[in-house]
């Protein structure tokens, strides 16, 4: 019984260190530079940046050509993005290629969308409010009841009471056999929350891969089959509900094609944009009345596109390379693999083995000797066999707990 | 003679089994009023909205209490056996060494489960009426990796206390420190769902560190 | 007769530190066997060994024949055991304890247990942690009456009692141990009584056994020699038949198990001049002295 405890200690041991000294090295060496904010501006047709010096404190603005620009100047070249500061300095234009602009209709057409891949690599809870719609009010309110989506059909729980809406339930279950939707469902997403100007709903695919919009309507379900290419397979869907009313939802599929559903014509339209995989890459996307900058950033690169706002079609392209820098260069003679459990890019903890690296077999091969040295004069056994081709394939990690479990 | 030996284990433990029962007693009541309270004030539908959108589980502060009663009940298991070394007293008795040893932690570790057993099952009485199914697996299984961490403690603060020399016991205390870490990790909630069977089931195998403890301690080793 | 514990070649250290070095040695049945020494000569490493909780770094041991690493839960039964300064489960109450270990020992007799307890004034109820250490040692040397073993091995049972209940302790285990044919193995670093106690002893020094002989056997022939020299300068020889001889403001004494002859013989060899040579036989303690010496 010792025995094995012994073993299993120093196996214990090991997966500690193998998570610890990279996890120490790391936050000791570890500096993700900083890419710089970049725009697409509809001025100068190109992108405008702003370089954060990596010595000085001071800000940069610059554009690739390499013309560099005064805060006022690069004010008014992104207009769309700085429209508050031009209304204020009473700079703005009357006209952007040939648009007229008002500060109020360029507030309505911008958004922000952001995904990030620990927002989709998640638990959560499988009910869903469903707001009213078509409120009377000007403020949107919670609904008293979730529904959740079973094996073959939807029910509504009212909150207070804990129980299930039989009646509402029952009136939303025909509906759904009514539009023929196929249980169970495979996708859906919503922003259930009253702080947003209108609501849509939710988008969700059904059991066979088709699209379908729901929403509550004064107090009656609304479900419209959105028909799409049949080719086109969702994986990720998003609701947008942006001031500008122009889209539903932003879809990709299993392709990590990344698409439009306009409002309110149900059409989906692809963006160009290269392949975006949600549940790896971050995006977000600074759209305007004009153009939107979809910035992609996954581990090592920030890849920036410019996308006609009306065609949905590239513009223009740049990349940023950013990879995680390690300063020394060390880690990888080191460590021949990194363990830990967690990541910026789920929320979820589970044993990842990572870094994989064949330059630290050089040290590893050291350490064994020194084992090899240190232990000459005791007994061979079957453990140091063991202990031994550890530290060849893991070194320091395996290395040290047969220093200190040694006696 | 096992009776025996788990009467021994009752009276060297059963204070402190009282102050833990009364400790997580305590701390359940506390997060179950702060829900009544969101309940009686914004409504039931407040308490779901919460729970939808958060990683808040109302229990948070519930986190570390099982850790605390897991090292307190090691402590008070086993610190008087090494007292003196009165553990000898206990390796003497006419039973094979490992099945005393394996007595006393089964002892323990069944305790602190039956403490987490019914915490656990009041929380569950409590939440039954008031939330959906969906959110009261949220609750628990959020909850879940605090008692596994409850008994990782125990597991290895019995290792350290065990154990005859200094030196290892700072590297017993220290393994444990870091592998007591995991489970605090990642506050999301439901985080740990995919391996929290298996975090269960290595935890309980490191209860059984302890034989190398006192194998050494049998060995004399100074 | 076949002795009870045996010990062959045991060799212990603690990192570089030796101990001792092939030590051999039997308890014969029915013994008092103490094993004297100083502090620091192997004792308790000795007791510790025996019992399982040290592994020595060469050697063997055997108890009731079996090999004590490897000994039977059944035979651990036959084995009493008291550890140094009388450590037992002080969380518990006489009663408690009692209770505890009964279902251990098949041939548990309750009665001699509370038959010792009885001339204690402790409550039933109160704990052993709260008991004088003279309690307590009555509390351990009952329980161990109680278990009814064939071997009892104690550890410095001594330590830390005032004289009154060492000697009640000594009368109560040695007339135990005679009437029920019992073999103990002990362990003293006080001499003192242990004369009215032990059959035979060993006595160990630094490293080795220096003697191992039956009490009356030694007290009958270890002797002191006293003598009176004039010439204070003088320093006694070695001789490998003398322990420890030493001159003092004139006054010279050497131990030997030598009779007078030898000495006169001795003295005249190495022309000291003496006068009033003396011999006197010696009680456990002052045997104990003149073996080891003073330091």
């Amino acid at each position: 019984m010792s025995k094995t405890y012994k073993i299993i200690y120093y196996i214990l041991l090991t997966a500690i260190l193998a998570w610890l000294l990279p996890w120490l090295y790391n936050l000791a060496t570890l500096k993700r530079e900083r890419t710089p904010f970049a725009l697409y501006s509809e001025i100068i047709g190109d992108f405008a940046m702003i370089n954060v010096n990596q010595n000085e404190k001071d800000l940069r603005y610059t554009d690739r050509k390499g013309n560099f620009y005064t805060e006022m100047q690069f004010d008014s070249i992104l207009p769309m993005f700085y429209y508050r500061q031009l209304v204020t300095d009473n700079r703005l234009p009357d006209t952007v290629q040939g648009v007229p602009i008002t500060a109020p209709k360029i507030r309505r057409e911008n958004f922000i969308f952001r995904s990030r891949p620990a927002d989709i690599n998640v638990h959560n809870p499988k009910l869903y409010p469903l707001l009213e719609s078509r409120s009377k009010r000007v403020d949107l309110t919670m609904p008293d009841d979730v529904f959740r989506l079973t094996k073959n059909g939807i029910e509504f729980i009212d909150m207070e009471s804990n129980r299930v809406n039989r009646e509402k339930s029952a009136l939303f279950q025909f509906v759904f056999r009514q539009k023929k939707v196929a249980f169970p469902i495979q996708t859906i997403a919503g922003n259930p929350t009253n702080r947003k100007e209108y609501d849509e709903g939710y988008l969700f695919t059904d059991n066979e891969g088709k699209l379908f919009h729901l929403k509550r309507m004064q107090g009656r379900p609304f479900l419209r089959p959105i028909p799409i290419d049949a080719e086109i397979d969702i994986a990720q869907i998003w609701v947008t509900e942006f001031s500008n009313r122009k889209y539903f939802g932003f879809l990709t599929d299993v392709n990590n094609n990344f698409y439009a559903l306009t409002a309110p014509d149900y059409k989906l339209i692809k963006v160009e944009i290269p392949p975006f995989n949600p549940k790896k890459e971050n995006m977000t996307i600074f759209g305007n009345m004009f153009t939107w900058t979809v910035v992609q950033t996954d581990k090592t690169d920030e890849i920036l596109t410019a996308i006609d706002a009306k065609t949905f079609t590239a513009i223009d392209s740049m990349a940023f390379s950013s990879p995680e820098k390690d300063k020394t260069g060390l880690a990888s003679y080191l460590f021949p693999l990194q363990l830990s459990f967690t990541s910026t890019k789920d929320k979820f903890f589970y044993p990842r083995l990572k870094e994989f690296s064949y330059r630290a077999l050089a040290l590893n091969l050291v350490l064994l000797v020194v084992y090899i040295v240190l232990f000459r004069k005791t007994k061979f056994t079957a453990t140091k066999l063991i202990k031994a081709l550890a530290i060849a394939v893991l070194g320091v990690f395996a290395f040290i707990p047969a220093l200190l479990m040694r006696g | 003679m096992i009776k025996a030996i788990l009467y021994k284990e009752w009276i060297k433990t059963r204070y402190l089994f009282l102050l833990a029962a009364v400790i997580l007693a305590a701390f359940t009541a506390y997060c179950q009023l702060r829900i009544g309270k969101v309940v009686s004030l914004r409504g039931a539908a407040h308490l779901w909205e919460i729970l939808l959108s958060r990683d808040n589980t109302f229990y948070e502060p519930m986190r570390y209490v099982p850790l605390f009663s897991g090292v307190l009940l090691a402590l008070f298991q086993l610190v008087p056996e090494m007292q003196q070394n009165r553990l000898k007293l206990c390796l003497h008795l006419p039973l094979p060494q490992n099945k005393i040893i394996g007595i006393m932690l089964g002892f323990g570790v069944s305790l602190l489960l039956a403490l987490f057993v019914v915490t656990y099952l009041i929380i569950f009485l409590y939440l039954n009426p008031i939330l959906a199914p969906e959110l009261i697996c949220r609750v628990m299984l959020t909850m879940l990796p605090w008692y596994v961490a409850g008994i990782a403690g125990y597991a290895f603060v019995a290792f350290a206390v065990l154990e005859p020399t200094w030196r290892r016991r700072l590297l017993n205390v220290l393994a444990g420190a870091a592998f007591i870490q995991i489970f605090y990790l990642s506050s999301y909630a439901e985080a740990y769902n995919q391996v929290i069977v298996w975090l269960l089931i290595i935890t309980l195998a490191l209860v059984g560190l302890s034989f190398l403890s006192v194998s050494r301690f049998k060995d004399g080793v100074q | 007769m076949n002795p009870i514990i045996t010990c062959t070649d045991l060799t212990h250290h603690y990192g570089k530190r030796l101990i001792y070095e092939n030590l051999n040695f039997s308890v014969p049945e029915g013994r008092i066997l103490g094993l004297l020494g100083k502090n620091g000569t192997g004792k308790t490493t000795t007791i510790n060994i025996l019992n399982g909780y040290l592994k020595p770094s060469s050697g063997e041991c055997t108890i009731f024949g079996e090999n004590i690493r490897q000994i039977n839960p059944i035979t651990k039964q036959r084995i009493a055991l008291l550890i140094e300064g009388h450590v037992q489960y002080s969380f518990m109450n006489i009663e408690q304890i009692e209770r505890f270990y009964a279902s251990f020992y098949p041939k548990w007799k309750k009665e001699a247990y509370y038959e010792l307890m009885d001339l204690l004034k402790v409550a039933p109820r109160q704990r052993i942690a709260n008991m004088s250490c003279g309690q307590r040692s009555q509390v351990a040397l009952g329980l161990i009456m109680a278990q009814n073993a064939d071997l009892l091995i104690l550890d410095d049972f001594s330590l830390g009692l005032d004289p009154g209940y060492r000697r009640l302790f000594i009368e109560y285990l040695r007339e135990y141990a005679k009437s029920e044919r019992k073999t103990v193995f002990l362990t003293s670093h006080i001499i003192q009584d242990m004369e009215k106690l032990i059959d035979d002893c060993i006595i160990l020094d630094y490293g080795k056994i220096l003697i191992q002989k039956s009490v009356s056997e030694l007290m009958d022939t270890f002797k002191k020699f006293t003598f009176k020299i004039s010439d204070t300068r003088i320093s006694l020889p070695a001789d490998e038949k003398f322990y420890n001889p030493a001159v003092y403001r004139g006054n010279g004494e050497l131990f030997s198990f030598q009779n007078m002859e030898y000495v006169k013989q001795y003295l005249c060899k190495h022309s000291i001049e003496h006068s009033q040579l003396k011999s006197e036989k010696l009680n456990l303690e002052d045997i104990f002295i003149g073996l080891t010496g003073k330091y």
